[in-house]
């Protein structure tokens, strides 16, 4: 199972649905998750100030 | 953050005295504009009428993240099949094929966007001539870089990308990637796109087709546009919300049932946080691309939740929003929603302990459980009368946690699974482990409670 994994993904790589960049070095890795945690709290945020209407 | 712009045609003049600039220090270039669809246009047109050159359109799509869809993953680009990645997708650990099955539903509406901007014309041939990309702002890119490298592919004698405001991180790494880059305002930090304007409204694809010159189609069904960062609408119904009655009052869910599904998961928040945390809506998304309709509650009515802010103590009492959960799967079974006879609880900390408590509750009902860093531990006595299948995922950082699930563990149904996420924390902000907490609850709830259902009731309702 796990081997049909490795290779669906490396199939996936190969035509161009390889999983999102991950950065190289610490330092980029920790401005980056920084980055999208903010884009995340943001949208949270953005999420709970919005009214639905309710049934 | 000072506004820059009043609305993208005062933009577009700023922008196109910044590249008239960039082209005088670049005899000889014979430039040909650019819009990105649909938010650059209204911008290109303005550059290109200021600066005498041709205008065409470039289509690029935003991929939402799997329920937060406002936040984009990656782009794709007309003329380029790969997905050009971008950080909330790999800070998430969203794995590929999920990366995959987005952008094959964006890819549909990507084309029918380039068959109405082009009207029966081909692409530009970008061939030996200087590019200007024009966009409204430049945020994380990833649209850009995706439209950019698209348009690379074409052969261009000069690619330069070209917006009003800019992220300056951003500007430096898509700098990288093509020959220059002008930016009327670069900041950091940013914000959002919309900030640095006054009026910064939606382009619907009729305002596109009239910047391009191009006749209005009637009837062409408008996709809405979400300015500013936004990814596209997600596809299916649009949730709605509803209000569940419990004691004490009302709690409020989202409900999303896509066409087909298979199966219902009801999502119980940790404490201190709501329906609404990203984390819940991320694996809410997951599981319905997975086939399953999804209901996230807020476990607490609003003045508990208004109460709980200053004391942090309402979160605590297991036992009450345990009853929420069941009255929760109750309201799915009177609402008719798919899959209410058989529903798969995941909960996070203690919204973990609740699931407990009603799956030991409504033991036909709920056939499968998740919990995520759960408080299992506080479900008490509950534990052993659980008799759906159930899986805890625990963050490999979380010691005490991880204590109180072996505790536990010993008192669930035999075929209960501890997985462990290595180096994970409690609420599972290490980059990866919240994409890795989404497959491993996949993969057990296709299982437990898309598969093998009729079987597992009966086997439930023999027990109970």
């Amino acid at each position: 199972m796990k081997r049909l994994a490795l290779l669906v993904t490396a199939l996936l790589a190969a035509v161009g649905c390889a999983s999102p960049t991950a950065p190289r070095d610490g330092a980029a890795k920790t401005a980056r998750a920084a980055s999208a945690r903010g884009q995340l709290a943001g949208a949270t945020q953005a999420n709970a100030s919005r009214k639905i209407s309710a049934n | 953050m000072p506004v820059a712009f009043e609305d993208r045609a005062d933009a577009g003049r700023a922008l196109a005295r910044a590249l008239g600039a960039w082209l005088g220090a670049h005899p000889g270039a014979d430039p040909l504009v650019l819009g990105m669809a649909r938010g650059g246009v209204p911008v290109a047109r303005v550059v290109a009428d200021a600066l005498g050159a041709p205008l065409d359109v470039a289509v690029a799509r935003k991929l939402g993240v799997p329920g937060v869809e406002e936040v984009a993953l990656g782009a794709i680009a007309e003329g380029d099949g790969r997905v050009v990645g971008d950080d909330v997708g790999w800070y998430i650990g969203v794995p590929p094929h999920v990366v995959a099955c987005v952008a094959a539903r964006e890819r549909a509406e990507l084309a029918r966007r380039a068959r109405l901007y082009r009207a029966g014309r081909a692409a530009p041939d970008v061939r030996g001539r200087t590019v200007a990309l024009v966009d409204d702002g430049l945020a994380t890119g990833a649209t850009l870089r995706a439209a950019a490298r698209a348009l690379r592919a074409a052969r261009p004698a000069r690619l330069v990308v070209a917006v009003p405001v800019a992220d300056a991180t951003s500007a430096r790494e898509l700098r990288a990637e093509v020959d220059d880059l002008v930016a009327v305002v670069c900041a950091e930090p940013f914000g959002t796109v919309s900030a640095w304007y006054e009026a910064f409204p939606a382009v619907s694809d009729a305002e596109v087709l009239a910047a391009l010159g191009l006749p209005n189609v009637s009837n062409v069904p408008n996709v809405p546009n979400v300015p500013d960062g936004g990814a596209p609408p997600p596809a299916g119904p649009a949730p709605r919300t509803v209000t569940i009655p419990v004691d004490g009052g009302v709690v409020e869910a989202d409900v999303e049932a896509p066409e087909g599904a298979r199966g219902l998961a009801i999502l119980a928040h940790g404490g201190g946080s709501s329906r609404r945390g990203y984390r819940n809506r991320y694996l809410a998304g997951r599981l319905r691309l997975a086939g399953f309709a999804t209901l996230r509650l807020d476990l607490l009515t609003a003045a508990e939740q208004d109460a709980d802010a200053t004391t942090a103590s309402e979160r605590f009492d297991v036992a009450r929003i345990g009853r929420r959960l069941v009255a929760a799967c109750d309201w799915a079974t009177r609402d008719g929603l798919p899959g209410a006879d058989r529903v798969a609880l995941v909960g996070a900390s203690t919204g973990a302990a609740a699931a407990l408590l009603a799956a030991a509750e409504r033991p036909t009902q709920v056939s499968a459980v998740v919990a995520r860093g759960g408080r299992v531990d506080l479900a008490g006595e509950a534990a052993s009368r659980v008799r759906a299948p159930t899986l805890l995922v625990v963050g490999g950082a979380d010691a005490d946690t991880l204590r109180w699930n072996r505790e536990t563990l010993r008192r669930l149904p035999r075929g209960t699974r501890l997985t462990v996420v290595p180096d994970a924390g409690h609420t599972f902000e290490e980059p990866g482990a919240l994409g890795a907490v989404a497959e491993h609850a996949v993969r057990w709830l296709e299982r437990h409670a898309l598969g093998r259902g009729a079987v597992r009731r009966l086997w439930a309702r023999a027990l109970a």
